[in-house]
């Protein structure tokens, strides 16, 4: 009878409360997802840069996601590594440019900011570069795309 | 192709870190997994990415992963044949209800912590494409792990196999060892449910059925094997080219299935033959061979996946309360169970304090669930954190709470 007792209150009723925790824990909300790796939809721009971020064997836009914590890398990890925070979709991330410049670069970071839509079909990025400090450079555009099937699956 | 040149340096260069730290920390009185652990962080983003990303990315580079990748995922597959092949049934026999009682509270108590934990972790470190059902229930296998390996080793090396203690212990690790994996799978089913062609109840039916036909059908078959060993005397090499296509086509059933291929390798190994010859000839041609080279490498892909740098600010706080309620839950839970089932507190807390560890099984575990995007990278970072810390600290404490004087007496 004690067996049963300490049984019950050592492993019964701890086994209520996980399922009180699954019923409380549905009514939570996390994050929007916007993590993966997206390929990028426009032409590489010129600017001398962003040269890092936009490789031509590597073209791709990659988001690391933990809860509202973004790590946006574009050209590979050679390239620009850029943290940020994420919030309904929207995100904001900035870094600093690599230390080896190339001529005519005078920026030494960079700020991204963008959106994430979910379709149906696919998730859709759209944002664009800011060089700072660097009042003459004009915003560089990015758009990427993340179809459906790898989207919210596929390994962040 | 891959670069074979690059690869053979990666490997050399992964043995010999891992031997080297694994030597290093065996001084400080700590088994060689804690050093391979810990050499596989060095290894990564989090040490030598940091110091030297140059050096880094020559030996890494992202396009090489892919292989290293591969061959760690091999290691790991007949790593758990190896978990499920030593996992013996009669450790459980006459342990009572002691073990019953111990080895439940163990598993539940770190489950319900560690779901609580996921009630604040959730909106913090995870996102809308994870069901909270998935990530708690992940969080509770996570926490409730123990290294079964790990534990009956430090048993060995401390007398203490023989004792009350230990036997106790050896029934519990068992229990959750098998606990464990069964909740990792459902949790499996449940992540890729969303992604899987076909309904959940049906991959649960298709999970079931399978582990079913192998426990049943798949043993008797196998029963066939043991009496050609009888017969022959040794395990020839065509059976164990068998073993081997088993294991691959068992690792290939589970990851069709929509779970990972380590359920169908722990369960190829659970369902072998329970004869000495066959388990003792298998051990001793896969053992060495997975210690030396495919562990190392599990344990250097793990660390290349791993980047304490995305720890930052408040998050290491929460990485201690990971820490706090993985420790709480482990060994106070088993502590508490062990004291309710007539152990002394001193065998309580020595209990709690080998069921504490993590080791390597927390790392299959954690890389399981990156793999099916239940847990973030700055998750799985904390989580490799709390794996190392709980191992790290197991044979201290236990000298401690159950010294040697403790033992003799």
């Amino acid at each position: 009878m004690r067996h049963l007792l300490s049984y019950l209150a050592l492993v019964g009723i701890p086994l209520l409360g996980l399922l009180g925790v699954l019923e409380v824990g549905e009514r939570l909300s996390a994050p929007a997802a916007v993590h993966g790796a997206y390929a990028l939809t426009l032409p590489a721009p010129r600017e001398p840069c962003l040269a890092a971020a936009f490789p031509r064997d590597d073209p791709r836009v990659v988001i690391a996601q933990s809860g509202p914590i973004v790590q946006v890398r574009l050209g590979g990890p050679s390239g620009l590594e850029l943290r940020g925070r994420t919030d309904a979709g929207t995100l904001r991330a900035s870094g600093p440019l690599p230390q080896r410049r190339p001529a005519g670069c005078a920026a030494d970071s960079v700020t991204f900011d963008g959106t994430v839509t979910r379709t149906p079909d696919a998730w859709l990025l759209a944002g664009s570069l800011r060089l700072a400090p660097c009042d003459s450079c004009a915003p560089v555009p990015i758009a990427g795309v993340l179809p459906r099937r790898v989207a919210g699956a596929e390994a962040r | 192709m891959p670069d074979v040149l690059l690869l053979l340096a990666q490997i050399a260069g992964i043995l010999v870190v891992a031997r080297l730290v694994g030597r290093i920390i065996g001084l400080f009185g700590q088994p060689q997994v804690v050093g391979e652990m810990l050499a596989g962080i060095l290894l990564g983003p989090s040490l030598l990415g940091w110091v030297a990303p140059d050096v880094w990315l020559a030996l890494f580079p992202p396009a090489s992963l892919g292989f290293l990748s591969a061959l760690s995922q091999i290691g790991l597959v007949f790593f758990m044949f190896l978990v499920g092949l030593e996992l013996d049934p009669r450790q459980l026999r006459g342990r009572g209800h002691t073990a019953l009682l111990t080895s439940h509270a163990s598993i539940i108590a770190p489950f319900l912590l560690g779901a609580l934990l996921a009630l604040l972790l959730y909106p913090r470190l995870s996102d809308d494409s994870v069901e909270f059902t998935a990530f708690a229930l992940f969080m509770g296998a996570a926490m409730s792990v123990t290294a079964f390996p790990v534990l009956a080793r430090m048993l060995a090396e401390r007398g203490l196999l023989k004792t009350r203690l230990g036997a106790v212990a050896i029934a519990c690790a068992a229990v959750d060892d098998v606990s464990a994996w069964c909740l990792l799978a459902a949790v499996a089913v449940v992540a890729r449910a969303g992604e899987a062609a076909v309904p959940l109840p049906m991959m649960f039916g298709g999970v079931l059925l399978y582990a079913a036909v192998m426990l049943t059908a798949v043993r008797w078959g196998l029963a066939r094997l043991q009496r050609v060993v009888e017969r022959r005397g040794e395990l020839s090499q065509d059976a164990v080219a068998f073993v081997v296509f088993f294991i691959l086509a068992s690792a290939l059933v589970t990851e069709r299935l929509g779970i990972h291929a380590v359920f169908g390798a722990f369960l190829a190994g659970a369902v072998m033959p329970r004869d000495e010859k066959i388990t003792g000839a298998l051990l001793e041609r896969f053992h060495d061979l997975m210690v030396i080279l495919f562990l190392p490498l599990f344990f250097a892909f793990t660390g290349l996946r791993t980047s304490v740098q995305l720890i930052s600010g408040d998050l290491w706080a929460w990485c201690a309360v990971v820490i706090l309620v993985a420790v709480a839950g482990k060994m106070g839970g088993s502590a508490i169970a062990a004291r309710a089932s007539g152990l002394s507190w001193r065998e309580g807390w020595a209990l709690g304090t080998l069921m504490n560890t993590r080791g390597l099984m927390e790392l299959v575990i954690l890389n399981v669930g990156l793999d099916l995007g239940v847990i973030s990278p700055a998750l799985f970072a904390m989580m490799v954190l709390m794996a190392l810390a709980t191992t790290l600290m197991t044979t201290p404490l236990l000298e401690r709470i159950y010294p040697a004087a403790a033992i003799r007496d």
